[in-house]
């Protein structure tokens, strides 16, 4: 038998769950080799390319389309890629570049509540996690001192108005950043209102932290932070390259080889076409939901469950736009902050989906501008409506908690990419669940009109996309419905384990960042003692 | 934050600016059409009459003439009559005597369909920076584009800088601008 | 003909660019036991203070976990030095040394067995304290914890490890003696030239080096390169020198690292102001000033116009529009997207002045290229009175060509142009801290000793005769 590998660990992926698990074996001391679909990019050229990009309205479009390392939007190969055909067209934020979709975020860095491991057990429910909360605590503060995460460990982020919560060991890293006065006096009114309203914690640098500046409000934390202030995945590929992984960019891994019960080698293709073959003593595919699913797939392991692909979750959301009537001035500090979080948990959840309503924070210019010329208004009137709008377009994005469900899911398209490799195609519908937590959700908004005493813009849009891919590959105790355990260990392969959010069996309403680097440091800290 | 240095919308000195606060727009008199500063030497008579209108319509007299190409080019690239229609335009308008686009807005001219949908043509393309959409979309100018003139100093252009680290939390808590 | 190249206070660069910012003021004094009379505590204070001023830890202190328990690598032309430890260890640092031997030591540059020491060690500074000064320096210092930690003795290439020729350049640059009060001055003034000759030591790194690398007679604080930075002319020249700063610009730059609308301190002299000078009371910082302002104006032949008096705004965004090549930008294109965000595309920073304008700026606008590229490569980091000021080391992101061609950028159009030739050779030497070595100096140490060899075996041989 070989005993030669080419690496220790060969990661599959170079987002921030790649990078984090790459920089953590190779601190450890691991040969590691993080493997990237995309190119590297510097930010500078980031940041120009977005001054310089004419679609505004599609954050993805700054960043490279590549024929082989399509994004989920943004360009001719982009749009094309996810071939969605189901009722709603999912099509969450998905990037391929070394350091990941993390480049193009908005930061929030939530925990999820003890309650949210226990979705089934609690309100019947969804499924349970086969962890707990406490088993995590440890790395969730691990991975906000990874990231950077700026918050308030005073808040009760349960919306239940109870005091701090959820229980942490450690404090925040960075202190929250200091809330814009649009911030403050959105919080005001609504508290007011009986209302919870409460910092909304981020992977922003609110004083310098490691080698990021700090944030200074340049309000473009997507699609990107010019100086990054705002955490984004290539710090800890940097760092993983620095502690000794070998990072190979433009690498797309098409193929997982077995040998019996175990991974033995990553099969990827180079933009020409040529195809390469590592092998490793473990692997760790951090692909994000969507690809990490479609490389099972296509190699057909991992997936005796049947679970691949399936139990496909969002945070798909609904949207309110308005005009309050005192100027509140968005646009100062970052574009997002605070969030209400009165339907966060609770005996509701037996009856309905959870929310989070969050509060945008962004530069209204554009939207106002070009709803002032599509109704015909020129002249200096323009110009003092735009200010007059500006300072007062309020954005509210409510998301909502979703549940497994089979029939969401990922499998591969009969149409080809460019290197000749499926396409996902995805299958996606909201169910009754979600939508009698939308009827909940809108009453609030409601009331938010009322409070603000506000003309409104935009409602009832339909459906967002939440950007936050969770369920594909979905964590559980059972080896017959979950693909991987509570280690993020595949059940039917010892050495393959997955580091991205699409384990995620029961999600909340929060951004699942935080809680899937967490379990990526976990699963790096097992395999580093196990490898 | 961000500014090129024709700016008409606020007549600071740079050096001794305050703190990020509102800044007074001090628009320039709007110019008629016929009052405009001569062609630059060599642009062809279009050209000029061109940056005319387009000054007039954003009420803007230092609008560059490179924005003015960028989208003349982009706008008769989508569409072959555009040029001609806002020939026409310009010549409407200076026959009316219209002296600036106020009066214009209140004239019969932009009653008319034609008229109204190249004005706005142009005023999307000097406003929001782009003409089109998608992958059919074309830069004309993103720091440059009028919608940011009338926040200047209250809130960013974004992926610039309005103040330093934590500027908004030690803005006055009186509304700011 | 000014030598390029000193006794470089190297390692300086390396502690203030990491910001640390454990200054003597902090360093080990609460652990020890509280003194038992006042006057020892006055005396203890006193050494404190000393220390803050003379910034000994700067070059003392290598882990501020571990104050004065030296260690640090000093580079020099002629090999490494290592600091030596000033905790009162017994056998590792200088628990057995005598009042009279530390007082010795900062007034004849002499050593516990009495040799010469490196001037490194700026004895011809500290030559002017006073010797109840001295002895309270060493007070403090024998009050702080003992830290075992022994440093391996200094080892130069030859002849520069033989130290009785240290005795020649002590001849030539060294007159020992307390610093005298001049009674025709104002007691701030004075004040302030004890500050300033005996303890902070300005000239250090301000003064330019003759060609044995002693201070420059005549030419005192009309600037010196410290390793690839360059510690700029501050005299009172108005093209040269800092005349046209106000008296409110050195006290806040003193003070707070910051000149607004002026200047922001970077490389070793942040680290100055991080770990001493931010420390010191306002009237020490207002008795700086007034000697300062009162020391002869110099101007070097390189000094052409006055550092604060170039750029104008320019935003040539509209150029640049949908119309870069990010594959093989250019210096204004890495402009853009590096430093625009925070410098603003017209290169005037922010109104409220947190990130500086590039117009009118001290470091910009000097005659040379040095500190320009060495912020751009190493980034600033300074912490004083609680709040960070950071900007980001673009050497980590950036190649040398990409440095060399920002700069000229920068140069070009808020610098002064006729130095915008900075290429990535020039950067790469920068960016290793290459010291040049002083090709005289050596030829000129050979010499001298082949003097005195060929004078010893002549009287030798006549001898013999």
């Amino acid at each position: 038998m070989a005993t030669q590998f080419d690496a220790d660990v060969i990661v599959v992926g170079s987002g921030v769950l790649g990078s984090l698990t790459a920089h953590a074996l190779a601190t450890a001391g691991k040969a590691v080799i993080l493997l990237e679909a995309g190119p590297r990019v510097p930010r500078w050229q980031l940041v120009e390319r977005f001054r310089n990009v004419a679609d505004k309205n599609d954050s993805n479009r700054p960043y490279p389309e590549l024929a082989w390392a399509p994004k989920s939007s943004g360009g001719p190969h982009s749009d094309d890629y996810l071939q969605n055909v189901g009722p709603l067209t999912y099509r969450p934020g998905m990037l391929k570049l070394v350091g990941g979709t993390t480049w193009n975020w908005r930061s929030a860095c939530w925990r999820l509540l003890p309650n949210d491991f226990r979705l089934r057990t609690l309100y019947g429910v969804g499924r349970d996690w086969p962890i707990d909360y406490a088993a995590l605590e440890p790395w969730y503060g691990r991975a906000e001192q990874a990231l950077g995460v700026c918050g308030n460990a005073a808040d009760d982020q349960s919306g239940h108005g109870d005091g701090a919560f959820p229980p942490r060991s450690a404090e925040y890293p960075l202190p929250m950043l200091p809330w814009s006065f649009y911030t403050r006096a959105i919080a005001t009114h609504l508290r007011a209102a009986g209302f919870a309203f409460c910092d909304e914690p981020s992977a922003r640098a609110s004083q310098p932290y490691a080698q990021r500046p700090a944030c200074s409000g340049m309000n473009n934390c997507s699609p990107i932070c010019p100086i990054g202030a705002q955490y984004s995945g290539d710090v800890h590929a940097t760092l993983a390259e620095r502690a000794g992984a070998e990072l190979r960019e433009n690498a797309v891994a098409f193929r997982l080889e077995r040998a019996g019960a175990k991974i033995v080698a990553v099969h990827y293709k180079s933009p020409d076409g040529r195809e390469t073959r590592l092998s490793a003593r473990a692997f760790v595919v951090a692909a994000h939901g969507i690809e990490t699913p479609k490389l099972l797939l296509m190699s057909a392991v991992a997936n005796a469950s049947d679970q691949v692909g399936r139990n496909l979750m969002d945070h798909t959301g609904i949207g309110l736009t308005l005009l309050a009537r005192e100027a509140l001035w968005p646009g100062q500090g970052p574009v997002q902050q605070g969030a209400m979080l009165r339907w966060r948990d609770g005996e509701f959840r037996r009856r309905h989906a959870a929310s989070k309503h969050a509060l945008g924070n962004a530069v209204a210019n554009r939207p106002v501008a070009a709803r002032l010329l599509a109704q015909g208004i020129i002249g200096p009137e323009l110009d003092r409506r735009i200010r007059h709008d500006a300072a007062r377009y309020v954005q509210i994005m409510t998301a909502f908690e979703m549940l497994p469900e089979p029939g969401n899911r990922v499998t591969l398209s009969d149409q080809k990419d460019a290197l000749g490799l499926p396409k996902p195609q995805i299958y996606y519908d909201v169910d009754d669940y979600v939508r009698a937590g939308a009827v909940v959700a809108q009453q609030d908004h409601r009331r938010f009109v009322e409070i603000l005493q506000a003309e409104v813009i935009a409602a009832d849009a339909g459906w967002r996309n939440g950007d936050h891919i969770m369920g594909s590959t979905i964590m559980g105790a059972d080896p017959g419905n979950s693909v991987v355990d509570g280690d993020c260990r595949t059940h039917d392969h010892e050495n393959l384990f997955l580091a991205t959010t699409g384990v995620i069996p029961a999600g909340g309403v929060v951004d699942p960042t935080l809680t899937g680097a967490a379990l990526a440091l976990r699963l790096a800290d097992l395999i580093g003692r196990s490898v | 934050m961000a500014r090129y240095d024709s700016d008409p919308y606020t007549r600071r000195d740079f050096l001794h600016a305050g703190a990020c606060a509102a800044g007074t727009l001090a628009l320039l008199a709007p110019a008629s059409l016929s009052a405009q500063m001569p062609p630059a030497a060599g642009a062809t008579p279009s050209a000029a009459a061109q940056v005319a209108l387009c000054r007039f319509l954003c009420g803007f007299p230092k609008l560059d003439p490179r924005l003015v190409a960028h989208a003349f080019a982009a706008l008769g690239a989508a569409d072959r009559g555009f040029g001609a229609r806002a020939e026409a335009l310009g010549h409407a308008i200076t026959s009316a005597g219209l002296p600036d686009v106020a009066a214009f807005r209140d004239s019969p001219l932009y009653a008319d369909a034609t008229h109204r949908a190249t004005a706005l043509a142009l005023l999307g393309a000097f406003y929001l920076g782009v003409v089109g959409t998608g992958d059919a979309a074309h830069l004309i100018g993103y720091e440059a584009s009028l919608m940011f003139a009338s926040t200047q100093g209250v809130t960013p252009i974004p992926s610039y800088a309005c103040g330093g680290p934590g500027y908004w939390g030690l803005v006055d808590v009186a509304a700011p601008g | 003909m000014r030598t390029v190249g000193l006794w470089a206070r190297l390692v300086v660069t390396s502690l203030a660019g990491l910001g640390l910012a454990a200054g003597a003021a902090r360093a080990g004094g609460d652990a020890s036991p509280a003194p038992a009379s006042s006057g020892e505590a006055a005396t203890l204070a006193r050494g404190r203070y000393l220390v803050t001023v003379a910034d000994c830890a700067a070059c003392h202190t290598q882990d501020p976990a571990q104050a004065f328990a030296g260690g640090v690598a000093l580079k020099t032309p002629f090999g490494t030095l290592l600091t030596p430890n000033l905790t009162p260890d017994r056998e590792t640092g200088i628990g057995a040394w005598s009042d009279e031997q530390f007082y010795r030591a900062l007034h004849l540059g002499l050593g516990a067995r009495d040799e010469h020491l490196y001037p490194l060690f700026p004895y011809d500074a500290y030559t002017k304290l006073r010797r109840a000064d001295v002895l309270a320096i060493k007070a403090y210092l024998f009050s702080l914890p003992a830290i075992r930690h022994a440093i391996p003795a200094a080892k130069l290439e030859f002849p520069f490890d033989q130290r009785w020729l240290l005795g020649l350049w002590n001849a030539l640059n060294f007159r020992p003696g307390e610093l005298q009060a001049d009674p025709t001055r104002t007691e701030s003034w004075n004040r302030g030239a004890y500050l300033v000759e005996a303890l902070a030591d300005c000239g250090a790194c301000h003064t330019p080096r003759n060609l044995t690398l002693g201070p420059e007679i005549g030419a005192q604080f009309a600037g010196a390169m410290v390793g690839s930075w360059r510690a700029y002319n501050i005299t009172t020249d108005p093209v040269g020198g800092i005349a046209d700063w106000s008296d409110a610009d050195l006290t806040a730059y003193l003070s707070t690292g910051v000149a607004p609308h002026k200047t922001g301190a970077v490389g070793p002299m942040a680290g100055v102001i991080e770990q001493s000078l931010s420390l010191l009371p306002a009237q020490d910082i207002a008795d700086i000033v007034s000697y300062m302002r009162r020391i002869p104006g110099i101007r070097l032949r390189t000094q052409g116009q006055s550092r604060f008096s170039w750029g104008q705004l320019n935003n040539p965004v509209i150029d640049i529009r949908g119309n870069e090549d990010l594959t093989h930008p250019s210096g204004r294109t890495l402009y853009f997207g590096n430093c625009a965000a925070c410098h603003e595309g017209n290169g005037g920073g922010t109104p409220d002045g947190a990130y500086p304008s590039l117009v009118h700026n001290t470091v910009v606008g000097a005659s040379e290229a040095n500190n320009l590229v060495m912020t751009l490569l190493v980034g600033v980091h300074r912490t004083v009175q609680g709040r960070t000021v950071a900007m980001p080391a673009f050497g980590a992101i950036l190649s040398d060509a990409e440095i060399a061609a920002l700069a000229n950028y920068v140069l070009n159009t808020y610098g002064d142009p006729g130095i915008a030739h900075v290429d990535a050779t020039i950067v790469a030497a920068w960016r290793a801290e290459v010291l040049p070595t002083p090709a005289l100096v050596t030829a000129l140490w050979y010499g001298v000793g082949g003097f005195f060899g060929v004078l010893v075996a002549g009287a030798i041989w006549l001898r013999r005769r």
